[in-house]
């Protein structure tokens, strides 16, 4: 393969790990707090994708918004089960940690119960027609999963920086009493990120799906490499994540390419090491300290 | 004159150290209050007790006839009750112009209308109009605070509470802040602020209550209480520490 071919598939893959990263980096940009079931969301998206084709006969299209919801109402149960209690409590800051480490037990294992340990194929028409760039081969299916991801990372952004929802949520994640100060929700806020965030899940679980098998511990590879994003592009920053997510596309593409499939765990936890032992920050640092 | 802020016998504490205990006054409307006390007297305790920030553990706070003792924040900011915060507390990776719409989010207005009601703070402030584009978090000190008392106008209060506007700042700053102060209330808006500079303070308020060690130990006309001798303890006290 040509390496303009494999910087592209790098960049599919890549705006696919942003789409997942970027759900736990707004979770952690506006409440510091990680979802450790992010992964499980994901799986669980990538479930409902699959039984939506298999058992009620939807297209493809209809399956990823399915998963997409259920993400989304993953998001809203878990802040109302878990997060929201232990903040009225007032608990130590590693208790809700701790909680999603659970929730993601239970439901990995919730998955193993009912649909069993047999992976299942998520079907998609689009998988083996391909679209021809002069020397560039790409099918259907990832420039599907190309186009949507770059399109939900784009209107993220918008939503982010020009509309007033939007501001409230950058605002509660550089100072939540100031925000509240302002009028904003705060609450209200905190939900309505668990719902993008973990809508983002459901949506890379669907958009992804076709190309994985689907098995209850799909989530686990591809959360540890969204952890490694979210760290490489400074914890809670947007800006960070899609270029962090991008550029471990590209690596493992590269590495799996000239070198190894193997080794680009390698690599891309190099990166990581790297990043943490020159600019341990992140790429681009944008967290408040904490003012006094 | 009719009462806009009340506070009645109320307790403020951290987990289980009281730092307020029994703390009564009252902002009537039009007024200009000021809370005078040296370091840890519990001005900035009461001021985020009065903003809602810290939840009130006994008495009763009310705010233009409604009780707002256990009211969150941004319910009682849209009664009209704004606080700029001690140490500002700007957005700092924002602009300042979206800063300024922050302040005005309880309106839920249009874009068009948004920005003409940041433009007329940038009016109004003309420090802030060179630096519109500019991340918050760049500016000076004395910027911040005019910013946050910029964002804080935006909400269109009725009453206005400061918790040391001054502090950190130059006296030239200082002097700028108070005179802001003084436009904000001719412009109609109630003023409430906290302040350890108590010369400042009053000259700028009509009334004063001063704080030590968590209670009200005296009150009165800003007149009255340049002369009295608590008042020069309270202000000799924060010149010892």
């Amino acid at each position: 393969m040509t390496l303009l071919q494999l910087v592209l598939n790098g960049l599919v893959q890549g705006s696919l790990y942003v789409i997942v990263a970027l759900g736990l980096t707004l979770i952690f940009g506006v409440l510091v707090k990680i979802n450790f079931a992010h992964a499980e969301f994901l799986m669980l998206a990538a479930f409902a994708g699959v039984v939506s084709i298999d058992t009620f006969n939807l297209s493809y299209g209809v399956s990823v918004l399915v998963a997409t919801l259920v993400g989304a109402s993953l998001g809203v149960a878990i802040e109302f089960g878990i997060f929201r209690p232990l903040r009225k409590r007032r608990t130590d800051e590693l208790r809700p940690l701790v909680a999603t480490v659970g929730v993601s037990i239970l439901l990995q294992n919730l998955a193993l119960l009912y649909f069993g340990p047999n992976p299942r194929q998520y079907q998609s028409p689009y998988m083996q027609k391909t679209i021809e760039l002069g020397e560039l081969y790409l099918s259907y299916q990832r420039a599907i999963v190309f186009v949507v991801a770059v399109a939900a990372i784009c209107a993220l952004f918008v939503f982010l920086r020009r509309t007033a929802p939007g501001r409230a949520m950058r605002a509660v994640s550089q100072d939540s009493d100031a925000a509240s100060l302002m009028g904003i929700n705060v609450s209200r806020i905190v939900l309505m990120t668990f719902v993008i965030g973990s809508a983002l899940a459901g949506l890379g679980g669907g958009l992804l799906g076709p190309m994985l098998v689907i098995e209850p511990t799909v989530g686990a590879n591809i959360i540890v490499l969204s952890f490694a994003i979210v760290v490489i592009g400074g914890f809670g920053n947007v800006n960070g994540t899609v270029i962090a997510g991008l550029l471990v596309g590209i690596i493992e593409s590269l590495v799996t390419g000239y070198l190894e499939a193997g080794l680009s765990s390698l690599a891309i936890f190099g990166v990581l090491l790297l990043t943490l032992a020159v600019r341990p920050t992140g790429l681009i640092a944008e967290r408040v300290e904490q003012n006094v | 004159m009719t009462r806009l802020l009340t506070l009645e016998g109320v307790t403020l504490a951290y987990g289980n150290v009281v730092v307020c205990e029994d703390i009564t006054f009252h902002v009537d409307h039009g007024e200009v209050v000021t809370l005078i006390g040296s370091n840890g007297a519990g001005k900035t305790t009461t001021m985020s007790a009065v903003a809602g920030l810290l939840p009130t553990r006994s008495g009763r706070i009310t705010f233009d006839g409604v009780d707002i003792t256990s009211m969150p924040p941004h319910l009682r900011v849209r009664l009209g009750l704004s606080l700029v915060p001690e140490g500002r507390h700007v957005f700092p990776f924002m602009s300042v112009r979206e800063n300024l719409l922050l302040g005005g989010f309880r309106f839920k207005s249009s874009p068009k209308e948004a920005a003409s009601a940041v433009a007329e703070v940038l009016d109004r402030f003309p420090a802030l109009a060179r630096r519109a584009n500019a991340n918050a978090g760049t500016l000076s000190g004395g910027e911040q605070q005019m910013l946050a008392v910029g964002r804080a106008t935006m909400s269109r209060p009725k009453l206005i509470c400061l918790d040391e506007p001054s502090m950190g700042l130059g006296p030239l700053i200082v002097a700028e802040i108070f005179s802001i102060i003084n436009e904000i209330s001719a412009q109609g808006t109630t003023v409430l602020f906290v302040e350890q500079n108590a010369q400042y303070a009053l000259r700028t308020a009509h009334r004063g209550y001063v704080l030590q060690t968590g209670r009200v130990i005296a009150s009165g006309t800003s007149e009255e209480l340049r002369h009295d001798q608590r008042v020069k303890d309270a202000y000799l006290g924060k010149v010892r520490a």
